[in-house]
């Protein structure tokens, strides 16, 4: 893959970067921080791709990868610190807001299913796991997923 | 499935920026294809020189753990192809041998025995990710040291001093080139002053954790991570079939935060590999789990196993005599059915007579029933349950893509059914609800032959000398390599010859499909290194 397949592939799938990303690690300077890692690593690695077709799943695992990297070495500051703090405009607030209060493990696997399109074979290639575990965690994700939302509605 | 609206809000600008500086940067950056290579180069020669010096000696122990495993499943046909190796490095009381092979598809099962002297300590056992010709493979196993597992059995003093299992490997018989191939594993033994301590029930049967109490949040580690509050004890739950307790290492902080150090990868306490498609991921090395205090590494043993085609057997079936079923109100479609003795894949397509409305939430896909396959009248393991939502030529419907991996008895195969099943909440056992349809699969004894064809040209190109037949070939003029496949690597404007001509054209067969030695890419800018070497 030539340099300008790379940097044309990497450009359509950025808002899918950010989504992962986002998903994974609650400041944007650390998302910012972990693509450019991912994005330098996926191109020292390039010569490991062995099928241009697995590009973005392949891109997909590094990032995350290194969003794990990030999150180990640098843990998120605590909730209180942070909640004055406005997002930026725009989403679903309440639905991210629920993601967020799920544990990571069910978060990213229904995000990379229900959010970014990718089946759950390609989920469970990016993820690593087995195809069965990536099923357990849409289905569990999908339950403690609509208990933290009624939960909200029940408060409301 | 249905994609859920986007939550998130739009990318700011600063990711943006940084994904189109970082894309720039790129440009001032050198491709380190070649480097690479020479490091792999000197881990192989490295390993090399290590195997020969310690030598592999005949097996200590002998055992036929997968064919008693295939035997018991009813699969005695494949149980008699099972291949005796018993290749063993063992000394000083620490063993591992590979003891059996066999070979279809792409599952390369092996059986392995570890042992460990009977002095009354108890040693931990790591084995350390499989490697064909000191590349990297998939496996199927909970037993390594990497980053998702990290287990280690423990063996002697109280517990059993050996222990024997089978190992699936993932290793495509029908793409490796088998010429000059081996598989190579090796072990680490550890010998640990802490006490072990069994936990029963710890989790329950949702998964949930039934000793809270034992564990804490690691608050400056992994994500999520439970972990226990206290090293001091080496806490388990996992007690393998063979009796032999597994101790989940990444339960330990000492072990977590060797692994998430930033010089891990520099001090060699972790690994970081690239799988088949490009996949990293870290292992814990020996000195790594060394490094913790939590065990000292007290010996390491390999082996390597010498890869071949009479290992492989061809028994596939493929496609089924019909694939297409009525079930209530729907269509059941199977697609890409493929059956060895090892696993069962199938795409099952449900398409409802009324079709699949656009605007539907996830529930309405929840109607559609569970499907298992049957063989003999017994489930196969590891099916799945659920699917997504997708079109099949043009029509909205559900697909499963189904997978199991498990001992099918393909010589005594008397029934292979497809079923309505759900799960019985109280005995989390399968209920069959209804049989769909009774399948017919066919056997490929032509893909067999297909392949074995195809494996004696690769050979023989591979191997080509002047007096051999007559071969033709591909290649391009200014071509390194010549190859079998017109479309192997890209090639531009290729063209026939004759393989005496290609060859005193000074060309060698391509390692990717005409049975060349692998060989390093000399990478060139501008030239597509994608799928191999022109």
């Amino acid at each position: 893959m030539l340099q300008a397949d790379f940097t044309q592939r990497v450009r359509a799938c950025e808002r899918r970067l950010y989504r992962v990303a986002r998903s994974m690690l609650p400041r944007e300077c650390d998302c910012e921080d972990a693509v450019q890692e991912a994005l330098l690593r996926a191109w020292d690695r390039l010569d490991t791709l062995r099928e241009e077709k697995y590009f973005e799943t392949w891109l997909m695992r590094i990032l995350i990868n290194q969003c794990r990297t990030f999150y180990r070495r640098r843990p998120p500051v605590p909730a209180q610190l942070t909640e004055d703090i406005p997002g930026p405009d725009g989403g679903d607030a309440a639905l991210l807001d629920a993601l967020a209060a799920m544990p990571q493990k069910s978060r990213v696997t229904l995000e990379l299913h229900y959010i970014e399109g990718y089946s759950v074979a390609e989920t469970a290639r990016i993820l690593r796991l087995p195809e069965g575990t990536v099923k357990w965690r849409l289905s569990r994700g999908r339950a403690q997923l609509k208990q933290i939302l009624s939960g909200r509605e029940e408060r409301v | 499935m249905r994609r859920w609206k986007d939550p998130f809000p739009p990318t700011p600008r600063g990711f943006h920026d940084r994904v189109e500086q970082t894309l720039h940067a790129l440009e001032d950056m050198d491709r380190r294809q070649n480097r690479r290579y020479k490091k792999l180069t000197a881990a192989l020669v490295a390993a090399l020189v290590a195997l020969l010096a310690v030598g592999a000696v005949a097996a200590v122990i002998g055992n036929n753990q997968l064919k008693r495993e295939l035997s018991d499943s009813g699969a005695t046909d494949m149980a008699e192809r099972v291949q005796d190796v018993h290749l063993a490095d063992a000394s000083d009381g620490f063993g591992f041998s590979i003891d059996e092979v066999a070979w279809e598809g792409d599952d390369l099962y092996i059986s392995y025995t570890l042992s460990v002297p009977e002095d009354g300590n108890t040693y931990l056992v790591g084995l350390m990710q499989p490697r064909i010709n000191g590349e990297p493979v998939n496996y199927r196993s909970s037993r390594y040291m990497d980053d998702l597992s990290c287990m280690a059995a423990a063996l002697g003093g109280d517990y059993p001093a050996t222990d024997t299992v089978v190992l699936p490997v993932l290793a495509d018989s029908r793409e490796l080139e088998l010429k000059d191939m081996e598989l190579s594993v090796s072990a680490a033994f550890f010998s640990t002053d802490r006490p072990l301590e069994f936990i029963p029930d710890f989790f329950d049967a949702e998964g949930e954790y039934n000793h809270p109490e034992l564990l804490v949040h690691w608050d400056g580690g992994v994500i999520e991570q439970e972990i226990y509050p206290s090293a001091d004890t080496l806490y388990y739950w996992w007690i393998s079939e063979s009796g032999t307790p597994m101790i989940d290492l990444s339960m330990f902080p000492e072990v977590l935060t060797a692994m998430a150090a930033e010089d891990a990868e520099e001090k060699g306490h972790v690994t970081v590999t690239y799988d088949a498609e490009g996949w990293p991921q870290t292992c814990l090395t020996p000195a790594g789990l060394d490094s913790t205090g939590v065990a000292t590494l007290v010996a390491e043993r390999s082996v390597s196993l010498p890869l071949s085609e009479d290992m492989v057997s061809h028994d596939l079936y493929n496609g089924l005599e019909e694939d297409t079923f009525r079930y209530r109100d729907m269509t059941i479609v199977i697609e890409d059915f493929h059956m060895t003795h090892f696993q069962l894949t199938a795409r099952i397509w449900m398409l409802p007579d009324e079709g699949v409305p656009e605007d539907v939430g996830a529930d309405y896909f929840d109607r559609f029933p569970g499907m298992e396959f049957y063989v003999n009248g017994k489930n196969l393991s590891d099916g799945f349950f659920g699917g997504i939502e997708a079109m099949k030529d043009g029509v909205r419907g559900y697909r499963e893509d189904y997978r199991c991996d498990d001992y099918i008895p393909l010589g005594n195969l008397e029934s292979l059914e497809l079923a309505v099943c759900h799960w019985d909440e109280e005995t989390r056992e399968k209920i069959v609800d209804e049989v769909v349809a009774e399948l017919k699969p066919i056997l490929d004894t032509a893909a067999a032959e297909e392949e074995a064809a195809a494996l004696a040209l690769r050979e023989a190109a591979g191997s080509w000398q002047p007096g051999d037949a007559d071969i033709t070939v591909w290649a391009t003029d200014k071509g390194t390599y010549y190859h079998l496949e017109r479309e192997c690597s890209g090639m531009k404007e290729p063209h026939e010859w004759a393989i005496a001509d290609a060859v005193a054209a000074g060309k060698a067969p391509c390692p990717a499909c005409a049975g060349g030695k692998n060989a390093p890419f000399q990478w060139e800018e501008g030239e597509d290194i994608s799928c191999g070497a022109n």
